[in-house]
């Protein structure tokens, strides 16, 4: 196993991790630091704030997302399909189209369905 | 290639699997009524691969390398694809009476059905997992199916959540003895286990294996969500759940550990022997005190699955049938009492409490009397085919030297005939001040008259068919 | 090499930790994609590039997005999960326990070693190798999970798409072939008004 060919990432994932530490310590260190509480309480036009911050997700958003995770699956499976295609031949293949034929039923079912639209 | 060359080896889960995908594509594009046309379509699937089961033939033995067809697994798919057609058919009233109408109920049964006939078929552990999956997922939806009812979101919640980790389970038991085999195909493990003697790994594997398939049949340290589920989710989403997997999963269950892990009887043997006298005693006792309808016939279904695996650790062939012919009569007369749950209907809500019942032999006197004679079945008491069932059990059970084992059973299906008894009682003789009128379908009727009237003629096939069962390579 | 390993594990198990201990939910699903990725870099030192790539687009990509959008969506109080945890924490630690265990006893017998896969991982990725038998001789297990798939994205629409009642829809074939006729009513008005 040659893990030369991951030196570049490992390059990356350092000067990333180090650049991100930096600025986080250097801003801490460099910039004005006067605490105060007001600084801390929620600014709502005057008020007190009504509700919490954090708004609750609409179940749509969860519904395209776990399309979107299907659809992700399914090109997980094309990877070592596209790579093995010349050494599995016609049969790789078949099996392939047979597999993306069942994906798009469900793909035509979703649409009639309206679960693409956004309303 | 070879999954080319052999096509007609699973020509009937093609023909499920096409029938599913038209259903999908034409639900979506029929504009109105859709679910009576869905409906249609998917009967006319099941029968076309049950008619090619029936008349190719049906003693035809031939296997690839994961997929293996025997006599067996081609009588098991036929008695699967009824439960699913009488199971459809019974539960279409309740269906719409609960506005559960929508067209992907059949198709998702449908994909269920595809899943529990590539189960009984399997002959690759990797293939039994993706299976199982294919009919856990189904059946979590359609047990979510009533999203607007809290008790149908927490039971399919509770069922997911448990279920995918039975499943995670079984995997890891899997992994564990693919990492010492090799391979997943059954028979070179079994090859494998024959040779070699490092077994700790493979022991583990086994137990993990096991415990995840005794989820998955609701046997009793597994036994949590069993109440729940079936209290939770539609009566007839119960009635596929009571019936069809049960067979299915024991199936496999018992081909599973008379081939790849044959070899380790010793070790399995007693692991079955705890999990039946702790589901008889569970489920015999929990049910005393139920009052709701469905819970109890849950835990019904805990103990009556400890008898059933009477059969699978006792050493011949004869167990094996003994056990099948009591799944077959536990699963019809289920049926049964399903059909009359789900008629139970009044004012517009199903009945759930036992005391919803009261006086039921004046206000419906036939359904009264298919119902005693479902429910003496049950218990065991002789005419009924539930008597017969028993007695083969544990004469099976005598024969291979676990006599304890088949009085503890004695013990506790005397203790379960009580709760039995008294939903007879409630339904005869204690008195009530407003008769309930039941809504009447004649589907459910029809169903309730059918399978009690095999409990009530099996005495005279009994033999026939234990006889038969014999003859057949389990 | 070795080194490495202990890097990613120790990060493995320590975010794993932070997972559960977090008070907030948000950062405990940051810490599940530090173990996903960290786990990743451990598949990829054990010569399963695949499984690694696998796991950043489909658990960090995708899954550990879902999971995000589910816990803002329940909107989870947080002190009520801490007291629950307590309560299960013993029944968890013994589960635990028990797995650590079965796995400690089992490789402390193993005395064989394991096999390696036949394909000659020095000529071929891995990947190529999973292809090679993926598509044909798992050819069933295969389209059972197209199959699988397919259920998941039925019961996924099934179970949260829900048509709201008086929205107004684009419907082009509709809005197209509309016609004068059945849109405008031509009403003649007389001199009385």
């Amino acid at each position: 196993m040659n893990y030369l060919e991951y030196l570049p990432i490992f390059v990356f994932i350092i000067i990333a991790l180090g650049l991100s530490t930096g600025f986080a310590l250097l801003s801490s260190f460099v910039g004005p630091n006067k605490p105060d509480k007001e600084k801390l309480s929620a600014y709502e036009c005057g008020f007190p704030p009504f509700d919490d911050a954090r708004g609750r997700f609409d179940v749509r958003f969860y519904l395209v997302a776990i399309l979107f995770i299907i659809f992700d699956l399914e090109v997980a499976f094309l990877f070592p399909w596209a790579i093995s295609l010349s050494s599995t031949g016609l049969a790789g293949y078949i099996s392939m189209m047979l597999f993306l034929f069942i994906l798009t039923v469900g793909f035509i079912y979703e649409w009639k369905k309206g679960a693409l639209e956004w309303e | 290639m070879d999954a080319f060359s052999n096509l007609n080896l699973y020509l009937p889960e093609i023909i499920i699997f096409l029938g599913a995908l038209i259903s999908i594509v034409s639900g979506a594009f029929f504009k109105n009524n859709k679910y009576n046309k869905v409906l249609f379509l998917s009967f006319m699937t099941i029968t076309i691969s049950f008619s090619f089961i029936l008349f190719s033939d049906i003693s035809n033995e031939s296997s690839s390398n994961n997929f293996v067809n025997t006599t067996f697994t081609n009588i098991v798919k036929l008695f699967v694809l009824t439960l699913a057609i009488g199971v459809l058919y019974v539960s279409n009233g309740y269906i719409k009476s609960n506005k559960l109408n929508l067209f992907e109920y059949p198709i998702l049964l449908l994909f269920a059905v595809l899943g529990m006939l590539l189960m009984i078929s399997a002959n690759d552990l990797l293939f039994l997992y993706i299976s199982i999956e294919l009919q856990s997922l189904s059946l979590y939806v359609l047990v979510a199916l009533n999203r607007d009812s809290l008790k149908s979101s927490e039971a399919a919640l509770k069922y997911f959540i448990l279920g995918s980790i039975a499943s995670a389970i079984i995997l890891y038991g899997i992994s564990m003895t693919y990492s010492i085999t090799g391979t997943t195909n059954y028979n070179l493990i079994k090859e494998f286990s024959f040779t070699d003697k490092n077994t700790l790994i493979f022991s583990f594997g086994l137990i993990l294996i096991l415990s995840g398939m005794a989820f998955k049949l609701s046997a009793a340290p597994f036994h949590m969500w069993t109440p729940d589920v079936y209290e939770g989710s539609p009566s007839s989403v119960t009635t596929i759940l009571i019936t069809i997997p049960k067979v299915v999963v024991f199936v496999a269950l018992v081909k599973l550990l008379n081939e790849p892990f044959f070899y380790f009887k010793n070790l399995w043997q007693q692991i079955i022997i705890i999990i039946i006298v702790l589901s008889m005693a569970v489920g015999s006792i929990a049910a005393l005190r139920q009052e709701n309808i469905k819970r109890l016939f849950a835990y019904g279904t805990i103990a009556n699955i400890g008898y059933v695996l009477i059969g699978v650790i006792s050493n011949s062939n004869q167990g094996l049938s003994s056990s099948i012919l009591y799944l077959v009569i536990y699963t019809i007369a289920s049926l049964g009492i399903f059909s009359f749950i789900m008629m139970c209907r009044k004012e517009n809500s199903q009945v759930v409490h036992l005391q919803g019942l009261v006086g039921l032999s004046q206000s419906n006197s036939f359904a009264a009397i298919c119902m005693v004679m479902l429910l003496l079945s049950m218990a065991g008491i002789p005419p009924f085919a539930g008597f017969f069932a028993k007695f083969y059990i544990f004469i099976a059970a005598v024969e291979s030297g676990f006599l304890s084992l088949a009085i503890i059973g004695v013990i506790f299906s005397v203790i379960s005939a009580f709760y039995y008894l008294k939903i007879i009682k409630i339904m005869y003789m204690d008195s009530q001040e407003d008769i309930n009128i039941y809504e009447v379908d004649n589907k459910m009727y029809l169903m309730l008259l059918i399978t009690s009237l095999v409990m009530l003629v099996f005495i005279f096939f009994a033999n026939d068919f234990i006889n038969f069962l014999n003859k057949l390579n389990i | 090499m070795i080194l490495f390993f202990f890097l990613f594990s120790a990060v493995t198990v320590l975010s794993s930790i932070a997972v559960i201990s977090s008070r907030n939910p948000v950062h405990s699903v940051f810490f599940l994609i530090l173990a996903f990725v960290n786990s990743a870099g451990i598949f990829v030192l054990a010569g399963a590039e695949f499984l690694a790539m696998i796991l950043l687009i489909v658990y960090v990509g995708a899954v550990a997005v879902l999971f995000l959008f589910v816990v803002m969506m329940l909107n989870v109080g947080v002190d009520k999960i801490k007291t629950q945890t307590r309560k299960y924490m013993l029944s968890g630690f013994l589960v635990a326990i028990i797995l650590l265990f079965e796995l400690i006893f089992s490789f402390a017998n193993l005395d064989i070693i394991i096999q390696k896969p036949e394909n000659n991982l020095e000529k071929n990725t891995n990947t190529h190798a999973l292809g090679n038998v993926l598509y044909t001789d798992y050819f069933l297990p295969f389209q059972v999970s197209g199959c699988i798939l397919l259920v998941a994205m039925l019961g996924a629409i099934i179970l949260t798409l829900r048509k709201r009642e008086g929205v107004l829809r684009q419907n082009i074939s509709e809005q197209v072939s509309r016609t004068k006729e059945d849109s405008i009513k031509i009403v003649k008005i007389g001199k009385k008004l």
